[in-house]
């Protein structure tokens, strides 16, 4: 977005199209496609919450 | 799924004027566009490393990364790569654990080798030993970060022994840490105490 010397107000003016009219249509359609088996990407959020739910299954 | 965007930070001239952005300006103008980024709902801002001209900016990924961290609420910062041939794992450790308390948790870290050879003699490295320095480093970096007392000896960093990689990880479980852990409630409340009296 940013490469090859492009001015900043040019590349704020790209990031605009693309968090407001691009983004939105590829969140909505690879939702939408995901097949099943597909998990999420291993962020550091839900393996917190795989290890937090496992630690929770340990002191029962 | 993550969308975001990520930057080399070239310093190069604009097509139409012909005149190149200072230093000062593009790195300021990473930290707008990162601002931005999280502005119109991306997910993540990503940072290369680089340490030869054209590429200005991302000299210090973790120092950028701390920055934006203080000027954004839910950007994940990633970097992209980090270069985990020519660095340090002992640093690397450090600052990569520094930056999740920093930014509470909204970073990744990203590894790669580097293709640039001359950047590896600026850090003592010889790219030849490229692939077997990731590995190395790369396997002593998952053992800083997962135990607190580390002896450790490889070909290309001196021995550790006994060593713990400060600060420790960010878990996402500070509650659960002081009420569970004697050694991390007393760790925690020296370093208040020493960062008040210096």
């Amino acid at each position: 977005m940013d490469h090859a010397g492009l001015p900043l107000q040019t590349v704020l003016e790209q990031l605009d199209i693309l968090g407001e009219e691009v983004v939105p249509v590829l969140r909505k359609d690879f939702a939408a496609l995901r097949p099943p088996h597909v998990p999420d990407a291993p962020t550091h959020a839900a393996r917190l919450a795989a290890r937090t739910s496992e630690q929770v299954v340990e002191q029962r | 799924m993550q969308f975001g965007i990520f930057t080399v930070g070239d310093i190069t001239p604009d097509a139409h004027t012909g005149r190149a952005p200072s230093e000062y300006a593009r790195i300021k103008a990473t930290v707008a566009i990162a601002r931005k980024a999280e502005e119109v709902g991306l997910d993540v801002f990503a940072t290369g490393e680089h340490h030869n001209p054209p590429f200005g900016a991302p000299a210090n990924p973790p120092v950028l990364l701390a920055a934006i961290a203080a000027q954004t609420e839910r950007l994940v910062l990633s970097t992209a790569t980090t270069l985990i041939t020519t660095n340090d794992p002992v640093r690397l450790a450090e600052d990569y654990a520094y930056l999740p308390h920093l930014s509470d948790g909204r970073m990744d870290i990203m590894l790669g080798r580097g293709n640039t050879g001359p950047v590896y003699p600026w850090f003592g490295k010889d790219i030849r030993s490229g692939l077997e320095l990731a590995v190395e480093n790369y396997a002593l970096l998952h053992r800083l970060y997962r135990e607190e007392n580390v002896t450790w000896q490889g070909k290309h960093r001196t021995p550790l022994s006994g060593f713990t990689s400060t600060p420790r990880p960010w878990t996402g479980c500070r509650a659960r840490k002081r009420s569970s852990s004697a050694r991390s409630a007393s760790g925690s409340m020296s370093g208040i105490t020493s960062a008040s009296s210096s």
